[in-house]
């Protein structure tokens, strides 16, 4: 495996990990906000 | 409204999250696989000419400009948040500016860090006391000691309004060290991607990946942003 892709693999890895981490963050709140009166 | 169709209602809602996902993946598929490596000039003493060189490290510029410009981008609206604070003493807005300091401060780490990692290959040290990289220290440190400022304080009132002046204050010196400076003093840094008539000297396929770079790290700074004050607001009750 070339370098480019060894850091495009490691890059895309941790966009993706961030993301959803991001995602679920988003919807956790989102929970809290409507059990608030 | 049950909860699939509530979830539904969500995707729909937040679709520009999903395009800032892809957009991502297709930024970094494209610095990498797509574009081609740029050339520069090297010389060659065994023909004493010239050659055009591929320089690979230019792939580093499309995630390092972006990062600096966010940076500036987060200064700016803690600023403006932190006026707001001195004018009607918002507990909000001294959020809202607490917020965009640190995640300006991070993305002016993550740009140090990656500038670094270009200096290591393209001047061999990872840290040379160029003016760019001393701006960026300096920078680092002054939103670094608004944090020191702000934990100090007990008060919640009198934290708000001293942190306000100091970040307004702070704001201040982002042109200077960030503009001002590194024009001023000769540095091995590249020159800006803006030349002296404001155009953008750069092939049009990186160009367009450099942008689209700009923008999605752009709208991750707005999402984050108003993802911190969100957690804070929702973890407090207020």
């Amino acid at each position: 495996m070339s370098a480019e892709l060894k850091v495009l693999s490691v890059l895309l890895v941790v966009w993706v990990g961030l993301f959803f981490y991001l995602l679920h963050l988003d919807r956790e709140i989102r929970k809290i906000k409507d059990r608030q009166p | 409204m049950s909860s699939a169709q509530r979830d539904g209602n969500w995707f729909f809602r937040h679709w520009w999250k999903w395009l800032l996902f892809l957009g991502m993946i297709l930024v970094l598929a494209a610095t990498f696989l797509w574009l081609p490596v740029v050339q520069r000039p090297a010389w060659d003493a065994a023909t004493n000419s010239w050659k055009p060189e591929p320089w690979p490290l230019f792939r580093i510029m499309i995630f390092h400009v972006p990062m600096s410009w966010v940076a500036t981008i987060a200064f700016l609206v803690a600023t403006i948040h932190s006026i707001q604070v001195l004018r009607t003493g918002s507990r909000l807005a001294d959020l809202k500016a607490a917020t965009a300091s640190e995640l300006g401060l991070l993305f002016g780490i993550m740009a140090t860090v990656t500038g670094s990692i270009w200096a290591r290959y393209e001047w061999g040290s990872f840290w040379n006391w160029d003016p760019r990289e001393t701006s960026i220290l300096i920078l680092i440190l002054i939103y670094g000691a608004y944090f020191a400022l702000r934990s100090a304080i007990p008060t919640e009132t009198t934290r708000a309004r001293l942190s306000a002046v100091y970040a307004i204050l702070a704001f201040l010196m982002v042109p200077f060290l960030v503009f001002i400076v590194p024009r001023m003093v000769e540095s091995l840094h590249p020159a800006p991607i803006l030349d002296r008539r404001g155009k953008m000297q750069m092939d049009k396929e990186l160009l367009v990946v450099f942008l689209s770079s700009l923008t999605l790290f752009t709208i991750l700074f707005g999402w984050l942003w108003h993802l911190k004050v969100s957690i804070v607001r929702a973890r407090d009750r207020w």
